[in-house]
């Protein structure tokens, strides 16, 4: 269960990152969002994958019956997922007002911070 | 969670309720210098509240829930985070204050479509999320538990991002560094957003083989023998690229020159100090706590990083012509310097040499950037040709300002750790550290990065010291200055930098505490043991 | 500054009066200290300043440091006079003489301190006190390119004096001066000891422009001339002398030691020599002569032997009298006629007879004729450079050159500017204000005095200086008449050669000229190379790095990260995985492919909304497998999370473009490679960790007392709300932050009214 978890994790970072390198930012963002799944379930991995029951006590037990999934990754991906939607969120914000600044979501060509010699060898280079 | 524990909490609890406040105030009155004044009460109401619980922890760290821990280390750092966002707030209430008329230079530019400029601007969310922002700082360096360290980092982070591209949104900034300041927000998110990703993977990692995201409980569960330590160290090394990230140490540095010139000064300030601050005491922290500096593979990645840092920093900052570019890469370069005291930390006088360098950086950088920002400031008001960022704009400041101009020299001297200011006797630190354990290699890269960044520094100070009207010849090939043209300051040649009071004041503590502390260094010395 | 300068000049004046008082009270503490330090006694004071680091801020005065300090105060006492009448009514003297006041405390507790760390403070001071002073001339861009070049090299040299002084103290255990000089055979046997040397060699070279750092002292000559006089003949460029003197105990008698100093000294004092003889500035002249005489005295610091070291200190007296001298007589023939170019100048001698007096006291002091206290300096050269073991004849051989052309330089000072048609040709040129000629006239009188009554100078001076410096009692005796021995001929040599070579001085020129067209490149023109070449590389270095292209840097950096774990995994030795065809059901499989199908098609599709839909598919797919595998707290948070992320890209979607291309053609292939050896990484790294046996105590903990101690049945919303309540505070927060800074930066201000 795990080599198969391991390579699906492996198949989102491929993808993630081969999105991130492109120059468009919406790209970038969605490759944010792959890449995050990714992590979630390489938590969800790290934990060891049980198809056993959810992590609930049943009514009238102290303890619930084993075996039980681990309860610990799954409050971890809670907090990952909660504070990555966060982050998704403010990035569309940010992404948004970039588009509406800039006419783009190029990366390449939003590039004000940087030198204007440098810009002129760039163009001289093709 | 005992009385204790709770009093042990007041600082955050304090600085929480205070931007619940603020917010609230901020919803239903607006007024800039209000504003602020409540932003600097808080502040110091949360200073109080920390000096309050010193006393608590003569003997030992409170431990709250297995996932703070309050130590007087932390303390110290809450006091040194607190003050330096005062400082950052002065700095933007000047820096944000005088613009909220736009500039007459402004109306004729090209306006996109949709511009939402037309609305008269809002300054006080600045504030908000720099508390925010510092929040997440405070209780990043009390985390004793990845849970917290990333909640911490983060909470820091999202509000960093705004705060970085606030300009963006104000209307006393032009189009190009609207511009500027959008890029620099959105290279931050992608970049740092990115290290949460390795961060993220890099807890992953150790838990798999601990069960555990405890630092204290990993220490002890890998000195029971629990998994590989191998497997622990490749853990750290993906831990170690996200911090390295917000560190900005080379190659993860990218981001730093454009994310320091794009962002508002103020906001560049704060990144430079208490963001990368906190990142450090937590990672000292970490390392100790997980035992850490006894493994090869994280350490030695460190070392590269360090090495790299110096080099690559001090480099990249020998032509530059933007001083706030500038200071990127000398910060670079100087968390490299961090870095070979930090290889130490296991020792008591490494977490030492790593503290007292770290508030003699927070104090310079805090500094320089307090000047640059003020300087800007005052040539946003004055409406000069010539951008107050481009290192010429500083040219004959001596004859101008001699006081902005002496403490500017002070900064960068300590920058260069030059006697008698508290950047010499942090680099004595890391000289001593470095002695200590041997680390020759590391050593050599500290005095030839050094040697390096002598040249920029007192670049700048021979820039300042020039006359004006002094023909610049000699400086055509580094500036953009042709020698026929006139200087680009010689608008302002009998004109002196006029900066406020408040400015003037956070100047002169600054300097005080840099020159106080690089003559009677054993002050701070004892605070930190 | 802004001040009106008539303001200004009164109060110059007043300064100028009052100012050369404040070295003279140094000089008077140390006359009276000196009968005992004479003695033997070493007087010491000390102040705890960081006692966690072992550093003090602490002084003494032994014989060698007291002759440094009394020859920086006496020589102080003048160059203030001198400077007082020289900068008349310049608007900034007031500027002047408070960095010289820095600088002679600078130099003061340079030489007088105890402790290491003291000392090097003081050192940095007079670094940056002397570059202030250099460079007081800023409106001359060549005055400001030397200052700049000054200091950039004596800060290098100084940061690898601190490393080198941080090395010692660590090696010897203290920072203390006096305890380390009674370490010496330690420090010599450490294996740090020649990295110790080496780098506090490279801080005393550069401050004494030792070859190859010689060429900073020549172009600072753009200083105002009473800096020269007092900076470039008797104080700072002796601060590295002083150190070598003071550290000899320490670090010399070592074969690495001898043969450095011996054979860098002899080099700078040959060079510089032949330097000296080709310029025809009066000023440059006599810089390249401090640095023959800098040479000379680096070279008998090589030895041990104590007539060699007594000759070294004697000269260093001797040459601190009459280069400063020098240097003032050229600074008044400068202020007087407007040129120091030796081809303009001539006659001047009955127009001026003070100043060629002073000039011909202190070059014949120069050149070393008897009976100046110049003539028993060169006397104890030659039979110290006899004395010396390991290389006399290299010794003798470079101080008799350096000593010839020499003379023939004195020759020139002395006679050239003073004799024949007078030039310039002006009626103003007359004899200088007595505050100028003072000077040089006691200076040289001195040198005078000192040699007619040598055991005043042998016994009070040197002999305490030589005894310290060698830490075992020697006799040293300094005699105008010695007898007809080898030095004596070895001297009448000189003076044979040195006034030959003065009668054909222009061949002499020319030939020196010629064979200096050898050297296609001075140490000068390197260093500017060097400093060219290093902006370049940072140039280069800052297109390769810092292109602002955000694509590049990503794949640096995930070329970095993969290329680190990589490297982890690869050295891992015990490294299994067990690759076992994963046993999934069916409804598994579907939720895996449809993760992977999502997940490929978000990255191929060339429209955004294309885009979403995959998302939308692959959180659906990521969402079950949470459910599947015992996480349905997880699996619905995942599906409202996802739900919301889609609900705001579909209602910012209309604001973005309709299509954002497909991925850049020229780098599709290599940028899927490193995607995929990203992906490939991150899996062996998974497998690679997972097959560690696994237990989690804190997971049984929650999972034991959850119940019991929460009361909740859900153990995973236990966790979040009730153990770990304080974070999901902090989530919330961050949420509330995440929202806080998109309306900020959207716009969306909160409403308020505005005061």
């Amino acid at each position: 269960m795990e080599t198969a978890l391991a390579i699906l994790v492996g198949i989102l970072v491929a993808t993630g990152v081969y999105l991130m390198l492109a120059r468009n930012l919406l790209r970038y963002l969605f490759g944010l969002v792959l890449l995050s799944n990714a992590a979630n379930l390489a938590i969800l991995a790290a934990g060891r994958l049980t198809r056993a029951t959810p992590p609930l006590v049943p009514p009238g037990m102290m303890e619930p019956p084993l075996p039980v999934a681990n309860p610990l990754p799954q409050a971890l991906i809670l907090t990952a997922i909660v504070i990555g939607f966060g982050l998704l969120a403010f990035a569309l914000a940010l992404l948004t007002r970039s588009y509406q600044q800039f006419q783009t979501l190029d990366s390449d060509q939003i590039r004000e911070a940087e030198p204007v010699k440098e810009k002129k060898m760039e163009e001289a280079q093709g | 969670m005992n009385a204790e524990a709770l009093q042990a909490l007041t600082p955050i609890l304090t600085l929480s309720g205070v931007i619940i406040l603020l917010m609230l105030i901020v919803a239903f009155l607006r007024n800039h210098r209000l504003t602020l004044g409540l932003t600097l009460l808080g502040i110091a109401v949360t200073v109080w509240s920390t000096l309050n619980v010193s006393p608590l922890l003569e003997t030992d760290p409170i431990a709250v829930t297995g996932l703070l821990v309050v130590s007087r280390e932390s303390l110290l750092f809450y006091l040194l985070f607190l003050l330096s966002a005062a400082v950052v707030s002065i700095l933007a209430f000047h820096s944000f204050e005088q613009g909220t008329a736009i500039q007459p230079e402004d109306s004729g530019e090209k306006r996109n479509k949709g511009d939402f400029h037309t609305r008269p601007t809002f300054q006080e969310e600045f504030y908000l999320l720099l508390l925010i922002s510092l929040l997440g700082a405070i209780v990043l360096v009390s985390a004793s538990h990845f849970a917290t360290l990333f909640l911490g980092l983060e909470l820091m982070g999202l509000a960093l991002y705004a705060l970085i591209a606030f300009p963006a949104i104000h209307a006393n900034r032009n189009s190009r560094s609207k511009d500027q300041a959008l890029e620099a927000g959105f290279k931050y998110l992608v970049l740092s957003a990115l290290a949460t990703a390795f961060l993220l993977f890099g807890i992953a990692l150790i838990y798999a083989q601990y069960g555990q995201l405890q630092f204290a409980a990993i220490n002890a569960a890998a000195a029971a023998g629990q998994g590989t330590p191998v497997l622990l160290a490749i853990g750290l090394v993906l831990l170690l690229i996200g911090i390295a990230f917000k560190l900005s140490l080379a190659p993860f540095h990218f981001w730093t020159p454009d994310v320091y010139q794009g962002a508002p000064t103020p906001a560049t300030a704060y990144v430079a100090t208490v963001s990368k601050g906190a990142v450090i005491a937590i990672t000292l922290k970490l390392f100790s706590d997980i035992g850490a500096f006894e493994m090869r593979a994280p350490m030695q990645v460190f070392a590269v990083l360090a090495v790299t840092s110096m080099l690559a920093g001090n480099l990249l900052a020998l032509q530059q012509e933007n001083i706030k570019r500038l200071l990127a890469y000398s910060s670079i370069a100087h968390i490299g310097y961090l870095i070979v005291a930090f290889l130490v930390g296991r020792q008591e006088f490494g977490r030492e040499a790593v503290i007292y360098y770290l508030v003699a950086y927070i104090v310079t950088t805090l500094g320089a950037f307090a000047v640059v920002s003020l300087t800007a400031d005052y040539a946003r008001r004055a409406n000069t040709q010539s951008s107050p960022y481009r290192i010429s704009f500083y040219k004959g400041m001596f004859w101008r300002s001699p006081w902005l101009a002496t403490s500017f020299t002070m900064m960068l001297l300590s920058l260069a750790g030059i006697p008698l200011t508290i950047g010499f006797i942090g680099k004595f630190y890391i000289f001593a550290a470095g002695v200590q354990a041997g680390y020759w290699a590391l050593l050599s890269a500290v005095i030839l990065g050094s040697a390096i960044g002598l040249y920029y520094y007192l670049r700048i100070i021979v820039m300042m010291v020039q006359r004006p009207g002094a023909v610049v010849h000699d400086d055509a090939s580094s500036g953009e200055v042709s020698p026929g043209e006139v200087s680009p300051s010689a608008k302002l040649t009998h004109e002196g930098v006029s900066i406020a009071i408040s400015g003037q004041m956070v100047l002169a503590v600054l300097t005080v505490a840099l020159l106080a502390f690089g003559i009677f260094p054993q002050i701070l010395i004892n605070w930190i043991q | 500054m802004d001040r009106p300068h008539s303001d200004a000049a009164g109060a110059g004046r007043f300064l100028g009066l009052v100012f050369p008082l404040l070295p003279a009270i140094p000089l008077l503490f140390l006359i009276t200290q000196w009968g005992s330090v004479a003695e033997g006694n070493v007087k010491s004071v000390s102040f705890p300043w960081v006692p966690s680091l072992g550093i003090e801020f602490s002084f003494f005065l032994d014989g060698l440091n007291l002759l440094f300090a009394l020859l920086i105060s006496l020589i102080g006492v003048f160059v203030a006079i001198y400077a007082g009448a020289y900068l008349r009514g310049h608007p900034m003297l007031r500027r002047f003489f408070l960095y010289l006041a820095l600088f002679m405390v600078g130099m003061l507790g340079l030489v007088l301190a105890a402790d290491l760390i003291t000392l090097f403070i003081f050192w940095e001071l007079t670094t940056i006190s002397s570059y202030l002073l250099i460079g007081f001339n800023h409106d001359k861009a060549s005055a400001r390119r030397c200052a700049l070049q000054a200091l950039l090299l004596t800060t290098m040299g100084g940061l690898c004096l601190l490393a080198g002084l941080i090395l010692l103290g660590y090696t010897a255990g203290t920072f203390d001066l006096q305890e380390i000089l009674a370490r010496g055979d330690y420090v010599r046997g450490h294996s740090l000891y020649p990295a110790i040397l080496v780098l506090i060699l490279l801080g005393a070279f550069t401050k004494s422009a030792q070859f190859p750092f010689h060429f900073w002292l020549p172009n600072a000559m753009a200083a105002p001339t009473p800096v020269s006089a007092y900076l470039h003949s008797a104080t700072m460029v002796k601060a590295g002398i002083y150190l070598m003197a003071r550290l000899h105990p320490v670090l010399g008698t070592t074969p690495l030691w001898e043969w450095t100093l011996t054979i860098v000294g002899a080099i700078t004092a040959t060079l510089a020599a032949i330097l000296a003889v080709r310029q025809t500035d009066l000023k440059l002249k006599l810089a390249y002569t401090t640095v023959v005489a800098l040479g000379t005295i680096t070279m008998f610091f090589g030895s041990d032997d104590s007539v060699a070291i007594a000759a070294a200190i004697t000269f260093i007296l001797v040459h601190s009298f009459y280069k400063a001298s020098l240097f003032m007589v050229v600074g008044i023939i400068d202020h007087q006629t407007g040129t120091r170019e030796l081809d303009r100048l001539g006659g001047l001698g009955k127009l001026m007879p003070v100043t060629w007096f002073c000039a011909g006291a202190a070059a014949i002091s120069m050149a070393g004729f008897p009976p100046f206290l110049g003539f028993i300096g060169k006397e104890l050269k030659y039979e110290g450079a006899l004395a010396i073991a390991t290389e006399p004849t290299l010794v003798a051989g470079a101080a008799i050159f350096a000593n010839i052309l020499m003379v023939t330089v004195a020759g020139t000072l002395a006679l050239k500017p003073f004799i024949g048609r007078q030039r310039p040709k002006s009626d103003d040129i007359r004899e200088a204000h007595w505050s100028l000629w003072i000077g040089p006239l006691v200076l040289s009188t001195l040198g005078l005095t000192f040699g007619l009554f040598t055991p005043l100078i042998a016994e009070g001076l040197v002999q305490p200086a030589v005894v310290t410096l060698l830490g075992e009692p020697k006799i040293v005796k300094l005699k105008l008449w010695h007898g007809v021995n080898v030095p004596l001929i070895m001297s009448i040599l000189t003076f044979g050669l040195g006034v030959c070579a003065y009668l054909y001085q222009r061949p002499l020129r020319a030939f020196l000229a010629f064979l200096l067209s050898f050297f296609p490149t001075t140490a000068d023109r390197i260093w500017d190379a060097l400093l060219e070449g290093l902006k370049r590389l940072a140039d280069v270095q800052t297109r390769w790095l810092q292109h602002g292209i955000l694509r590049r840097y990503l794949r640096v950096i995930f070329l970095a990260a993969t290329a680190a774990l990589l490297l982890a995994l690869i050295r891992q030795d015990n490294l299994s995985l067990s690759v076992a065809i994963p046993a999934l059901n069916v409804k598994e499989w579907t939720a895996m492919l449809l993760v992977a199908a999502g997940a490929v098609m978000a990255s191929s599709v060339s429209a955004p909304l294309a885009a979403v839909c995959a998302l939308g598919a692959l959180g659906v797919g990521v969402a079950l497998l949470y459910l599947f595998f015992g996480a349905p707290d997880v699996a619905i948070t995942q599906l409202l999370v996802e739900t919301l992320f889609l609900v705001l890209i579909a209602a910012t979607l209309h604001r973005l473009p309709l299509s954002y291309g497909r991925h850049a053609t020229r780098f599709r292939r290599l940028d899927a490679l490193i995607a995929i050896a990203a992906g490939v990484v991150v899996t062996i790294t998974i497998l690679a960790v997972i097959e560690q046996p696994f237990s989690s105590p804190s997971s049984d903990y929650f999972v034991a007392n959850s119940m019991p101690e929460a009361f909740g049945r859900n153990i995973v919303n236990v966790i979040l709300v009730d153990f770990r309540a304080l974070d999901t505070f902090g989530e919330v927060v961050v949420v509330f932050t995440a929202a806080l800074s998109a309306a900020t930066l959207v716009g969306y201000t909160l409403r308020g009214r505005r005061r």
